[in-house]
């Protein structure tokens, strides 16, 4: 069976100084979906509008298993018309002098009418908007319009879907319970998919293959969960939101030596660790234990003392802020019971398991 | 789609409307003569035109009215006129001189008098003053043709020289684009007096509304009013048949009473 | 009957109506080019288009009589298909009103393209509808509203065309004697009646048209609103 993918290998300038050069492969395995994450100006929905073809790249190429769909060397450039997509905005971009159930029949307009309006009437079930289908667009609810933007762009069968940022215009329960929703619709239709992002809970949410890009660049692709848990490279740490990366100035297989605030700390990763040379180590917040002071210590981690220097709230969580013996970032639910104890200048028990420390080069 | 198919039709109508003019079935006896004429013969020349229509239902005339000067250019410039009726004779022995008529179709049907006009309400002595009337400080503005390009205009400017009076009122001048709007400026009061044609002033529209003294013939050059066919015609006969009508008994006539004198007469007109 | 000279107003509306559809079928291709590009010569075209708006008619005149006259190769080529001249014929009239009244029809239209959202235009292209037809289906019956301001604003100022007219047209009665310049024959005339119930059927016409325009514009932008 031939193998469906996307490949991207392109390069696009926009103004002096800004330019983007994207390079990365897509699988296309029934209900796939691949996130394009990065911060805001990365260059992930240009990706995704140069995989659409609604941009033409200044150098290089996309191709599919069918073909070349741009080419900058030769001019070749198939329109969106013809590369059998189907693209989801970010705010939709619902026809607006058009009812929801021609909105959906869009694309069928060359269908004969009985066809279409089954068609319609499949998707409209599928996506659990009969009851609007002769609304007005304007006149449905954000999570409504995100469901006909998608039966709009499902209606015509594309071989792929392109998804730009679909929650993004959501208020915060809503996109939870969409989320799962359009993850679960996606699997069902079997339709490969690609979708942008800068929502780090997303990834947790939506994501089977992770593309994590900054500054027009992709910095690492991989399977979602291994990658948002171990990244390699220093960068896409950072920009998965590893609170703490700490330079390393020396190692013996898995302990790590760097600098603190008061000399040198050491650092033990887990024994597969052995063989790597990093740059850095990087850890996340959420991940560092605060041991209640008669506690037993936990095997396989790293414990220090450390003095707390502030906190502060962040929603349903507290963040804390130590400063010896090495800068560190830890958050706790607000109910922990270390809380109840912690106060600026006290000291804390901290404990770093072996295996949530992450070496970056 | 629809909205296609509408821009289509419109587009369609909009050609039929462009090209098909009813008036286009050429050279027919249905188009009626076009005949630029100068405005001082304004009402004499639609009098005569009635007169022509009511013996004889198709023939139609169609008059433009306007200055000779701009009305001579037109036609060189192929303005489809079939005749030329002009304040004086020089524009159609410009069309000549210019190919576009023939001199044996050239003929003088009058000539133009000269009047200084105001309103019946204003306190002048007109008839002792004469010309005189113009530097009263009363007379703020005083409306004649533009000399440019209209032969009333021309004449007013020598008759003001000839009394050597030229530098004292020209300030005061209003230049109306042909005679008739210079009339009709006097008439409405936006200028104070005028130096217009006899022709109007003794139409009815102006005849109950001012008065007038006639200048002398002697002061300002004749104003020899001549009209020409022109050559690209194609009612050549509907155009000699105006012609002989203008020059006829009646048409003198008709023109005398309108304050034109024949161009054979040679008396200085009494007021 | 009041005196009022029929021919000549026909003959405007008709003048009128040719200019609109005429000014419709070219100035929408030129106002989504406009709207859309960014060629370098795009402010200088813009320039061009607004020029009758602040040139005087005289002027304007003027040049489409160099430009349409029988020394002129346009006026030339005019005369060997048709055997007559531009100027002085309802055809040249015609040319110099399109002219006369293209910013009041393009302009409009071009802020109408400029307003439709790009991303619906490129939602359609991903669905597999082509240019041509992504242009019929969203963006003019999203422009609608310009579209038709656009139009009607065309056939208004073309109604009260005076200067172009007199310098193109000649004033030939049922050819090229629009209306305005029939009230300015008949005031020279001292013929006051004409004049007054021309002009004030003028006047009507052009108030009712603005007045139906806008009470029509508030459905072209929502119909929607209906409903609810």
């Amino acid at each position: 069976m031939a193998e469906t993918f996307l490949d991207l290998d392109c390069e696009v300038r926009f103004g002096p100084g800004t330019v983007l050069a994207p390079r990365l492969r897509i699988d296309g395995a029934p209900g796939k979906i691949t996130l394009l994450f990065g911060p805001s100006g990365c260059g992930k929905t240009t990706c995704l509008r140069l995989l659409a073809g609604l941009l033409r790249p200044d150098s290089g190429r996309v191709a599919t298993q069918h073909g070349i769909w741009s080419d900058a060397a030769s001019g070749v450039h198939l329109p969106p018309q013809h590369r059998r997509i189907g693209f989801v905005f970010q705010n939709y971009a619902l026809f607006s002098h058009r009812t929801v159930r021609q909105n959906i029949g869009y694309a069928l307009a060359k269908m004969p009418r009985p066809e279409r309006q089954a068609r319609v009437a499949e998707l409209a079930a599928l996506l659990e908007i009969e009851s609007i289908l002769d609304h007005a667009t304007t006149a449905i609810s954000g999570g409504q319009a995100q469901r006909v933007a998608l039966a709009r762009a499902l209606a015509p069968q594309p071989d792929w879907l392109f998804l730009d940022e679909p929650l993004s215009a959501l208020d915060e329960p809503l996109r939870q319970r969409l989320g799962k929703e359009l993850r679960e619709r996606i699997a069902r239709l079997g339709i490969p998919t690609v979708m942008v992002t800068h929502d780090r809970r997303e990834i947790e949410l939506l994501g089977d293959e992770l593309v994590v890009l900054a500054n027009g660049k992709v910095l690492e692709q991989g399977a979602a969960r291994e990658l948002v848990q171990s990244p390699q490279s220093t960068d896409c740490a950072r920009t998965l939101g590893f609170e703490n990366i700490i330079a390393v100035r020396s190692c013996h297989g898995a302990e790590f030596n760097v600098q603190g605030t008061k000399g040198e700390v050491t650092l033990t990763a887990a024994p597969s660790a052995a063989s790597k040379k990093p740059t850095h180590l990087a850890i996340r917040a959420e991940q560092i234990h605060v041991l209640a002071s008669d506690a037993p210590p936990p095997s396989d981690s790293n414990i220090f003392e450390a003095r707390l220097e502030f906190m502060h709230p962040l929603g349903p969580l507290m963040k804390l802020h130590f400063f010896h013996p090495l800068p560190l970032e830890v958050v706790l639910s607000r109910n922990h019971p270390a809380i109840a104890s912690a106060v600026p200048g006290a000291t804390c028990r901290l404990a770093i398991p072996h295996g949530t420390v992450c070496m970056t080069r | 789609m629809k909205f296609f198919t509408c821009m289509l039709l419109g587009l369609a109508l909009a050609l039929a409307l462009a090209g098909c003019s009813p008036k286009k079935r050429d050279a027919g006896a249905q188009t009626p003569l076009r005949v630029a004429a100068a405005s001082d013969l304004k009402f004499a020349l639609d009098e005569l035109v009635a007169e022509l229509r009511a013996k004889d239902s198709a023939f139609v005339v169609d008059v433009t009215y306007g200055s000779s000067g701009n009305l001579k250019t037109q036609i060189e410039q192929g303005a489809p006129f079939d005749m030329l009726l002009s304040a004086d004779l020089r524009f159609p022995q410009a069309l000549v001189k210019s190919g576009k008529a023939a001199s044996a179709d050239l003929f003088p049907y009058a000539v133009g008098r000269l009047v200084i006009w105001i309103k019946k309400d204003s306190p002048l002595d007109l008839a002792n003053l004469q010309h005189k009337a113009l530097l009263d400080p009363a007379i703020r503005k005083v409306a004649i043709a533009n000399p440019d390009h209209a032969p009333y205009g021309q004449a007013a400017v020598a008759a003001l020289r000839h009394f050597d009076i030229h530098d004292a009122v020209a300030p005061k001048f209003v230049l109306g684009e042909n005679i008739a709007q210079t009339a009709q400026f006097v008439e409405s009061g936006a200028a104070h007096a005028g130096i217009i044609a006899l022709s109007l002033a003794v139409a009815p529209a102006m005849r109950d509304k001012g008065r007038f003294w006639e200048i002398p013939l002697n002061a300002f050059p004749r104003l020899l009013q001549g009209g020409v066919i022109v050559g690209a015609t194609k009612k050549r006969e509907r155009a000699e048949q105006l012609r002989a009508a203008l020059t006829s008994r009646h048409g003198q006539e008709v023109l005398r009473r309108f304050g034109f004198i024949m161009p054979d007469e040679k008396r200085d007109a009494a007021h | 009957m009041p005196p009022i000279d029929w021919t000549s107003i026909v003959l405007t509306i008709r003048l009128a109506l040719v200019t609109a559809l005429i000014l419709l079928v070219v100035g929408m291709p030129l106002a989504l080019w406009l709207a859309r590009t960014r060629h370098p010569l795009r402010p200088a075209i813009e320039a061009v288009v607004a020029l009758p708006l602040v040139l005087p008619p005289t002027v304007l005149g003027f040049y489409v009589l160099l430009m349409l006259g029988p020394a002129s190769p346009l006026g030339r080529f005019y005369e060997t298909i048709t055997g007559t001249l531009l100027p002085f014929s309802f055809p040249g009239l015609v040319v110099a009103s399109v002219l006369f009244s293209l910013p009041f029809a393009v302009q409009p239209f071009t802020a109408a393209f400029r307003a439709v959202s790009r991303e619906m235009e490129e939602a359609s292209w991903c669905l597999g509808v082509s240019h041509w037809s992504t242009f019929w289906r969203i963006t003019a019956p999203q422009s609608r509203a310009g579209i038709v301001a656009g139009g009607v604003l065309a056939f208004s100022h073309t109604l009260g065309e005076f200067g172009v007219a007199l310098m193109v047209g000649g004033n030939i009665a049922g050819v090229t004697r629009t209306v305005s310049i029939s009230i300015y024959d008949s005031v020279q005339a001292m013929d006051y009646a004409t004049a007054g119930w021309t002009s004030a059927l003028l006047l009507g016409s052009s108030f009712l048209i603005l007045l139906l325009l806008n009470l029509t514009q508030r459905n072209l932008h929502a119909p929607w609103l209906k409903r609810s």
